[in-house]
């Protein structure tokens, strides 16, 4: 029974927070005339929306906008330093597999000339395509 | 001097200027800490809780739009985080809205008293009627910006804010008849 908003009470709710006709305002008032219990319900709650409405000033305290432009400068240092420490913890890993590679390059590369090595020999279009059009052509 | 608009603001903030949001932070940290403050009360994780909803503004301040409302966005987050804290240390003892409450009790105590038991049948609302009381009653929103803050009709609003109040009362009065 508890859980169930009267129909007057929900009237009552709905005229402080919506806007209600003239009629459920006639009606309203009507009501609270009469009924006893619906007056001391609006008390009841008037108590209750004047203290949840109390015009305090809230902050979190003085200073709180520099304190929180200090823990945002702390949280893009933390990223900065978790990206320099990562390569920093990896660096001769990374190092190595660098070193792997370039023997790898050199134990592979037709001539040992700066350019086979390290990418720097240019084809054109046409060498290739001349490799593979007319490789393979009966004579 | 006319004070620079939210849009104003947001242009300058997304070019790294500081000033700019300093003057987003003081223009809002008093709706932000009413909010957070009433919801969990004056704990030190209030403050954090405070800065990651501004932190979460600037980190998304790139995508704002123009048409997009400082205000609604920083509402959400601080209902959110402020509820999701609350969930995650539901055991731990309620405390009051500032620290200045329980020094002043001396003035006013049977008021200060009933404020407090209203927080406490207020935080045994589900959260949807936790927010919806802290828009309307704490924050004091209106129905139509509420059910845009929290994408819900209109109706659903009021229907939920009555049924909500209609709660708190009835917790409250039944425990102290």
């Amino acid at each position: 029974m508890d859980n169930i908003v009267s129909e007057a009470e929900e009237l009552l709710l709905k005229s402080w927070d919506a806007p209600v006709s003239s009629a459920e305002k006639e009606r309203l008032a009507a009501l609270l005339k009469d009924d006893y219990a619906l007056r001391k319900q609006q008390d009841q709650y008037l108590k209750i929306r004047g203290l949840f409405q109390q015009n305090e000033s809230f902050s979190f305290g003085p200073f709180f906008a520099e304190r929180l432009i200090h823990v945002i400068k702390q949280r893009r240092e933390n990223i900065d330093y978790q990206v320099f420490s990562f390569f920093k913890k990896y660096q001769l890993l990374i190092l190595g597999i660098l070193v792997a590679l370039l023997i790898l390059n050199i134990m592979f590369a037709d001539n040992l000339t700066f350019e086979s090595i390290f990418g720097g020999d240019s084809e054109t279009t046409e060498d290739i395509f001349s490799i593979d059009l007319y490789k393979h052509l009966p004579e | 001097m006319k004070a620079a608009s939210d849009e104003e603001l947001i242009e300058k903030i997304k070019v790294g200027d500081t000033v700019a949001f300093k003057s987003i932070v003081s223009r809002y940290e008093g709706r932000v800490a009413r909010v957070v403050l009433f919801i969990i009360g004056a704990v030190p994780i209030a403050e954090d809780i405070g800065q990651e909803v501004f932190v979460r503004f600037y980190d998304s301040v790139s995508k704002f739009r123009s048409n997009s409302s400082v205000n609604t966005f920083l509402i959400r987050q601080a209902i959110e985080l402020s509820i999701a804290e609350r969930k995650k240390n539901k055991r731990s003892a309620i405390r009051s809205i500032t620290p200045e409450i329980a020094k002043d009790k001396s003035k006013h105590p049977e008021l200060l008293d009933l404020r407090e038991k209203i927080r406490r049948e207020f935080l045994g609302l589900d959260p949807e009627l936790q927010s919806i009381v802290t828009l309307r009653l704490v924050a004091d929103y209106s129905i139509e910006v509420m059910a845009e803050i929290l994408r819900i009709p209109e109706s659903s609003v009021l229907n939920k804010l009555i049924q909500a109040q209609h709660k708190i009362r009835i917790g409250l009065y039944k425990k102290l008849e």
